[in-house]
Order: structure tokens, then C-alpha cells, then sequence
């Protein structure tokens, strides 16, 4: 009788481990933002302040250098054949993504824009179409992903969900709304030149071309308008 | 007669073992089984109606079956793939963690799983994770968000299910950009669990403590839908709502002129990729793409809304 109250047990035991689900803790409380907001999911385990960081110099200026477009000469190709100068120039990660385009180039700047907490540099650039206006990021708010998204050694596939990529791409923003844009000063005026390297995502339907900068720097030389 | 009970139970626990280890030598059947959270959810619904269709479309057969956001239960579901001896499990899951054991599971048995919308936290156990890229939805989201509210102002959010990635994501997306902006203030901060009740009921009371807010910005259309129906009960129709997902009920909502905006995850494509690449994968062997995906999200607004149905942007 012994063996079979003590074998039952056992069974039982087994039983309620077995229609147990384990939920690790998040552990979530501990990680707020400056506001103490803080979220689901996110940890420490991933440093994303870090990672920019070691990036930046070796990685993401090396990168850019080597792999930038002329933009007046991309512009030029996208009016004529879009299609093809996207996939032959642009890059993408996901197979339904809009494309991204490393560029440089040296042009006047037509207006500083800081109504908004973006604040844009709005480039001179006659022979583009009224619709596509072309600008530079200033910040302090930088939007989008696109640099993160030009850099292609960066996949989704190596991390463990989607809070470390956001994470890397709030990182590289703020690497720049700190050390790229804030080089952009109440002495930077209309007509002034501008010489750039940076990245802009061309979404389906828009003709607008706004560039995140990875480096930016004012030029008393010869634009290339 | 205790001793003949306990070798009855052990000779039980042994061909069942045995039972199970044969099954994973057995053929495959033709069944593809497709689970995901409850369809009162107009997103969940679309998303098993399109995995369906387009299995039965490749010559499969399926099984469609609802978690309930319950991990046990999707547990259940999983058990009753690997006892049909399914070809493949689509899976929308109920928790980033809670779902890893089924997923494991399933492989160990030789069953494929191929997730959408929500991802897990770990790779090499799904074949595929195809999710709506969330982080870039809610930059779209916020961004909009910050645009209707002329950058300042007091605003309310609204936050999903704890156990689901895109809860955190979203919101983290949210205030990346809202953050940034020193003129607005948050004045109150809730889940509502993705439900239009909850969201209705906990807006109201954020309501009696703060009459004076300019926007609500919620992590799914289901819970913009309660508060907005909330603010519209209250007299204040003309706060700003903003929402995630791009259901009709929303489209209609921002034709009317109420909800000013949503972001529109494609989920009915999500759930075709979902269902083609388990189906190469069940005939080569291989999807030929990378575990995790993410599909883009697009921002519906008064002028495109019109074109969007059931998921899709016509």
C-alpha cells in the first residue's frame, strides 16, 4: 500500500509540474525611461548604448564613406527609372520594405527649419520637382530608422526581439541628435553650403527625400549645383 | 492489488512513451493547424481567415482553433497538433515567453511552427517569425500623434497585453518620439489588455480625474475604439485618438471624423507568408529566408482610410 500511496504521489506531483507554465519575470520595473515609464520586456541584458558606440567610427562612418551615392547623380536616376535605381542602388532588408539609399553631396542651403522639434535643413536644389523637397534632419528630434536601416550588417535576426532592434536604432538617433547635428548653429544661414553624408528611406508614393546625416559639415568650396 | 495498479499505471506510462516516439517516424498528414487569439478581435479573425484560405487554396487541410490569450489552452492546441500529427502549426501566441515550451515541443515531435504578428523570446525553435515591424509602426503612430497635437499639450495612453511584445514595443515606440517633446505631458498611463471594454471603463475614470486632456494615444484600434467611445459619452469628442492595427471598425471611426489616426499592420499578408512558407518548408525542407521578418507598417489617416479593407490597403 506504501509503494502505491508514495508511487501516486509521485504521479501526482509529475502532473501538476507538467500543466504548469513557467513565466520568467521580465523584470521590467526595473528599466524606466527618464519620464519612469517603463516597459515590457525590456532588460539589461542587450546594451544598445554600447553597441552604437563601439559601431560608430569603424563601422557606420567606414560604411557610408565607401558605399555613398552622388545624390544629385541618384536623384537624377531615380526620376528617370525608378524601379531599377531602387533595386540596383537602394537596400533593404525585408523583402517588402521600402528601400534606403547611403548618399553624399555638397549643396546650398535653402532655408533652417526649426519650427518643429525636427528641425530640417531645407537644401537648394532648382531642378527638383516642386513635391520633392529635399532635407537634411537637425534635430534635436531625429525621426525614423534610416540610418540603422542602410547599415545592413545590422539584422533583426540577431537579437532576441524586436525592444533591442528598436534599441539600436534610438541609439544611433540620439548619437546624432549629440554628435552630428549638434555642430548646426544659429551662424548656419541661407546660401550658406553644406556638405553631407548620410541616408534617407524612399517610401512607396512619396517623392520626399529627407536625410538622416551620419556627418555634416559647412563648405566655403563649390557646390554641386 | 496495490502492487497490480501501480505496474498497470507504469505499463500505461511506457506505450504511451512508445506511442508517442513512433508517431514521429509516422507520415505526415495534409493538416496544417492554425491558432491564434480570439476572433472577437477583428485583426485575429482576418488573420485565421486568410491562413485559412490560402492553405485550403494550397491543397491543405485545417484546423483553426483560438488560445483565448491563455497560454494553457494554446498548450492544449499544440498537444492536439502534435497528436494529429499535423504538417505545420501557423501560430499568433499568447505570450513572448509563456509560448516557448509549445513551440519546443512541437519540434521535438516534428512539427514546424511558423509565427505571426507576435514574436517569442528565443530563435531556432520557429521556422519563421513573421512580425509586423511594430517599432517603426509606432514611430509612425507617434509622429502623427505629435503632429495633431500641435506638440504640446496633456495626452492619456493606452497600453496593451503585458504578456505580448508588441505591448511594450509599441508603447517604447510611442515614446521615443512623444518623449522628445518637452510641450507634452502625459497625464495617465494604463492597460487596458487590448479590450474595448476595459479601455472604455478605465478611460472614463481617467476622465473624472482629467477633463482637461488633448489626446489619447492607444497601443491597438480595439482599445482607441473604447476610449473613443468613452470621450464621445463624456462630451469630448474632439480629443485626438490615435490607434494601431487598421481595422474597419477604425477606417470608419476616422471617416466619420472621430479617431484621428491608426497604423495598419498587414496582417492578412503576414498570415499568406506565414502559410507559402510552410508550405515550401514542408516540400524542400527549407523556407530559404531568415527565422525572423518583418513586414512594414503603413499610416492610415482621413486620406487614405477609405481605400483600407479588412487589412489591406486597396
Amino acid at each position: 500500500m506504501k509503494l502505491l500511496r508514495n508511487t501516486c504521489l509521485i504521479l501526482i506531483i509529475s502532473a501538476l509540474f507538467m500543466s504548469c507554465t513557467f513565466v520568467k519575470h521580465d523584470g521590467s520595473s526595473k528599466n524606466k525611461n527618464n519620464d519612469g515609464v517603463s516597459f515590457y520586456f525590456e532588460d539589461e541584458s542587450f546594451d544598445a548604448v554600447e553597441y552604437v558606440h563601439d559601431i560608430w567610427d569603424d563601422r557606420v562612418l567606414t560604411i557610408f564613406e565607401e558605399e555613398a551615392y552622388d545624390l544629385k547623380e541618384l536623384l537624377s536616376l531615380l526620376r528617370t527609372d525608378t524601379e531599377t535605381t531602387k533595386k540596383k542602388y537602394g537596400i533593404r532588408k525585408e523583402e517588402l520594405s521600402p528601400y534606403t539609399f547611403i548618399v553624399s553631396g555638397t549643396f546650398p542651403i535653402y532655408e533652417v527649419n526649426r519650427d518643429s522639434s525636427a528641425g530640417l535643413l531645407v537644401l537648394d536644389l532648382p531642378d527638383l520637382s516642386q513635391e520633392s523637397n529635399c532635407t537634411i534632419q537637425i534635430g534635436p528630434v531625429i525621426k525614423k530608422s534610416m540610418v540603422r536601416d542602410a547599415l545592413e550588417f545590422i539584422k533583426f535576426d540577431d537579437f532576441n526581439n524586436q525592444i533591442e532592434f528598436a534599441n539600436i536604432s534610438r541609439e544611433i538617433n540620439f548619437y546624432i541628435r549629440d554628435n552630428v547635428v549638434s555642430v548646426v548653429n544659429e551662424s548656419w544661414e541661407p546660401g550658406m553650403n553644406v556638405s553631407f553624408l548620410g541616408a534617407f528611406t524612399l517610401y512607396d508614393g512619396s517623392e520626399e527625400i529627407m536625410i538622416t546625416p551620419v556627418w555634416l559639415e559647412l563648405n566655403n568650396g563649390e557646390s554641386d549645383e | 492489488m496495490g502492487k497490480k495498479l501501480v505496474v498497470f499505471v507504469l505499463v500505461a506510462l511506457l506505450s504511451f512513451t512508445l506511442f508517442a516516439q513512433g508517431q514521429k517516424e509516422a507520415v505526415k498528414s495534409n493538416l496544417i493547424v492554425i491558432i491564434t487569439p480570439s476572433h472577437d478581435n477583428p485583426f485575429f479573425k482576418t488573420e485565421a481567415l486568410v491562413a485559412e484560405e490560402t492553405a485550403k487554396s494550397l491543397g491543405y487541410e485545417t484546423l483553426v482553433l483560438s488560445h483565448d490569450d491563455d497560454a494553457n489552452k494554446q498548450d492544449q492546441h499544440f498537444d492536439t497538433a502534435i497528436a494529429s500529427n499535423a504538417a505545420a502549426i501557423i501560430c499568433d501566441n499568447a505570450g513572448a515567453d509563456a509560448t516557448i515550451g509549445a513551440v519546443r515541443k512541437a519540434k521535438e515531435a516534428g512539427i514546424p511552427t511558423f509565427l505571426i504578428d507576435r514574436e517569442i523570446n528565443e530563435t531556432g525553435i520557429a521556422v519563421s517569425q513573421i512580425v509586423s515591424n511594430n517599432y517603426q509602426g509606432a514611430l509612425l503612430g507617434g509622429e502623427k500623434f505629435v503632429e495633431l497635437m500641435g506638440e504640446s499639450g496633456k495626452y492619456v495612453e493606452l497600453v496593451g497585453k503585458e504578456s505580448d511584445t508588441n505591448a511594450g514595443i509599441r508603447s517604447k515606440g510611442y515614446h521615443e518620439i512623444i518623449d522628445q517633446y518637452p510641450g507634452l505631458r502625459m497625464v495617465a498611463r494604463q492597460s487596458a489588455n487590448w479590450s474595448q471594454t476595459e479601455a472604455f471603463e478605465k478611460m472614463e475614470s481617467i476622465l473624472q480625474a482629467n477633463p482637461d486632456i488633448k489626446g489619447v494615444i492607444s497601443g491597438n484600434d480595439t482599445m482607441a475604439m473604447g476610449a473613443m467611445a468613452a470621450l464621445n459619452a463624456a462630451g469630448m469628442g474632439e480629443v485626438i485618438v490615435v490607434g494601431f492595427d487598421g481595422s474597419n471598425d477604425v477606417r470608419d471611426s476616422i471617416l466619420a471624423g472621430d479617431i484621428k489616426a491608426t497604423v495598419l499592420q498587414t496582417a492578412a499578408t503576414n498570415a499568406i507568408m506565414a502559410v507559402e512558407q510552410a508550405d515550401k518548408y514542408i516540400k524542400t525542407g527549407s523556407t530559404g529566408l531568415p527565422e525572423k521578418q518583418l513586414t512594414d507598417c503603413i499610416l492610415i489617416d482621413e486620406s487614405n482610410a477609405a481605400r483600407l479593407d479588412n487589412f489591406m490597403l486597396k
